[in-house]
């Protein structure tokens, strides 16, 4: 039984379709990256997972269970960190955690409490109030109160937003940590792809309320290969952009990013240049989820 | 019972622990404080019998009540909502029920604070006349239902409604809806229509109850019509705060 199977998802608020047919399934032990441009739905479908937003259409199982019935059951073995962290910042880091520990009905200790602390890098000794933390230690502490009921899955919206590369690297670290130990399932919504590349084994690209692609961090239906073009100076780009199998992925002053689909690379340049772009440099970039992104990101079509 | 228990100890904490709590509780006492003190000192309120004296007085906690419960109702759900904490509270197994009914216990808290405050400011100006005690028992119980009758919706309100200042204008305006034929004069009130008002009208049940009992002496069974009134109205409150409460969004 997959981790979530969700199948044709329909939301939309004051009559603005947000979803609008969306359909994923995420595996047990996967780490899943949802990506997709602001405005995409990633938090709505987050939402919509936990059973705190109910859909206008379609399926959702997680765990099995119907999100919109089974709510508080469901809470019971999921959590999440939505990008707000969600911290009272009148409370010390000790209190909180204690306080959703009992909201989840766990029967800790006060020494188990502090061991989670301590897991996340922070003291269980400072009794200074919240507000007063660092952006850092707000979000370990986040993930601290997001895995105090030992979850199954783990749902995180933009976890690793606002921190140094450090803290990145240690909230990556602790991540992989679970995910290993634990077999937890995480899904993470994220615009930073350093993040999915670090940690995630498969993606789903979210855009204009539809799943574009979902699968590894590589497309292996496609042998698409991205090439950088640097154009003569002051040179201008055909619009609408008319060369079949090349997608253009993205300009930026002289250069521009394309996406080669079909045939191979000699032959695109070819076309583009007896099409008029005065190439006077071309690179190879290396294939990944930024180009996967650039590309379902632009509507996919080549 | 065991998820409602930390639900109201966190909005207890709130109030003690947040500058908000605190604040409340310094102006509550500076009014009560000065108020107090005009009617001890000053040259026409001073010639008052004891027991008007404590009317004024214990009308004026009920003013304060009626705040604390719209302002901390309006802020219920509104506030948690505005400081991105609410979402947080709804992937807890706890429903939006048990986090409505720790809402509003934390409210009733707050007036259990007020009216504590409230006692001896009550002895000060009324220690020397014989309706002291009935005057604070009949306070709590009308207090109650007051802050019941006004907190509820607000904070049914504030479920709904995303801004805090939408649901707090909300609230005030029912307030001043409720308090308007309270103004009324003498011969209006016992016209017809004056007297329907007087008994649908809540917060003026609760002040002509006072008054009954305060200045005029009268036993609970002159009371019954009014507080029975003013249980239903707390009845239909609940009931329409757990329809209002059954979903949550964010």
């Amino acid at each position: 039984m997959p981790a979530i199977d969700i199948q044709g998802l329909k939301k939309a608020f004051n009559e603005r379709p947000v979803l609008q047919g969306v359909s994923l399934t995420v595996n047990q032990g996967d780490i899943y990256g949802f990506l997709g441009p602001n405005g995409s739905g990633k938090t709505t479908t987050l939402r919509l997972l936990l059973g705190i937003l109910s859909p206008d259409e379609g399926r959702i199982a997680v765990l099995g269970m119907n999100p919109s019935v089974s709510g508080a059951q469901l809470h019971r073995r999921v959590n999440a960190l939505p990008e707000s962290h969600g911290l009272y910042g009148w409370m010390p880091a000790l209190a909180y955690l204690n306080f959703f520990g009992r909201l989840y009905g766990m029967e800790f200790s006060g020494g188990d409490y502090r061991a989670r602390l301590r897991r996340v890098g922070l003291d269980p000794d400072d009794s200074r109030p919240v507000r007063t933390f660092s952006q850092g230690m707000k979000q370990r502490l986040g993930i601290a109160r997001a895995m105090i009921n030992d979850p199954e899955i783990l749902f995180l919206d933009e976890p690793t937003n606002g921190l140094d590369p450090r803290g990145r690297r240690e909230i990556h670290d602790l991540l992989l940590q679970l995910n290993r130990e634990k077999g937890l399932t995480i899904i993470i919504s994220t615009h930073i792809l350093d993040d999915v590349e670090r940690l995630c084994n498969r993606i789903g690209i979210l855009e204009g309320g539809l799943v574009r692609y979902e699968g590894p961090l590589t497309d292996e239906s496609q042998s698409a290969i991205s090439y950088r073009f640097h154009l003569e100076n002051g040179a201008a780009v055909q619009s609408p952009w008319n060369f079949p199998g090349i997608a253009l992925l993205e300009r930026q002053d002289s250069w521009i990013t394309c996406l080669i689909k079909e045939g191979s690379p000699a032959a695109a340049i070819k076309t583009l240049v007896l099409g008029g772009l005065p190439i006077i440099e071309a690179v190879a970039v290396s294939g990944g989820v930024e180009d996967l992104y650039l590309y379902y990101t632009q509507g996919g079509k080549l | 019972m065991n998820l409602l228990r930390p639900l109201i100890g966190k909005e207890i904490q709130e109030d003690f622990r947040s500058a908000r709590g605190a604040f409340f509780l310094v102006v509550a006492a500076l009014v009560l404080s000065v108020f107090a003190v005009l009617l001890v000192s000053n040259t026409e309120l001073s010639l008052l019998d004891n027991a008007q004296a404590v009317y004024l007085m214990a009308g004026l906690v009920i003013a304060l009540a009626a705040l604390v419960a719209v302002l901390r109702g309006s802020e219920g759900f509104a506030g948690e909502r505005e400081r991105e904490t609410l979402e947080t509270l709804l992937l807890t197994p706890a429903t939006g029920h048990r986090l409505a009914w720790a809402k509003l216990l934390g409210i009733l808290f707050s007036w259990l604070i007020l009216f504590i405050l409230a006692i001896p400011y009550l002895w000060a100006v009324g220690s020397a006349g014989q309706n002291l005690l009935p005057a604070l028992w009949y306070l709590f119980i009308t207090g109650t239902l007051i802050v019941l009758i006004l907190g509820g919706p607000a904070l049914a309100f504030s479920a709904r409604m995303k801004s805090f200042k939408g649901v707090l204008s909300l609230g005030l305006t029912l307030l001043l809806l409720l308090g308007s034929p309270v103004v009324l004069g003498p011969s209006l009130r016992q016209s017809a229509v004056g007297r329907i008002l007087d008994l649908a009208n809540p917060l003026a049940g609760t002040l002509n109850t006072l008054d009954s009992v305060i200045i005029d002496s009268q036993g609970v069974a002159l009371q019954l019509v009014r507080l029975t009134i003013m249980i239903a109205y707390s009845l239909a409150v609940l009931w329409f705060l757990k329809a209002v409460t059954r979903r949550i969004e964010p």
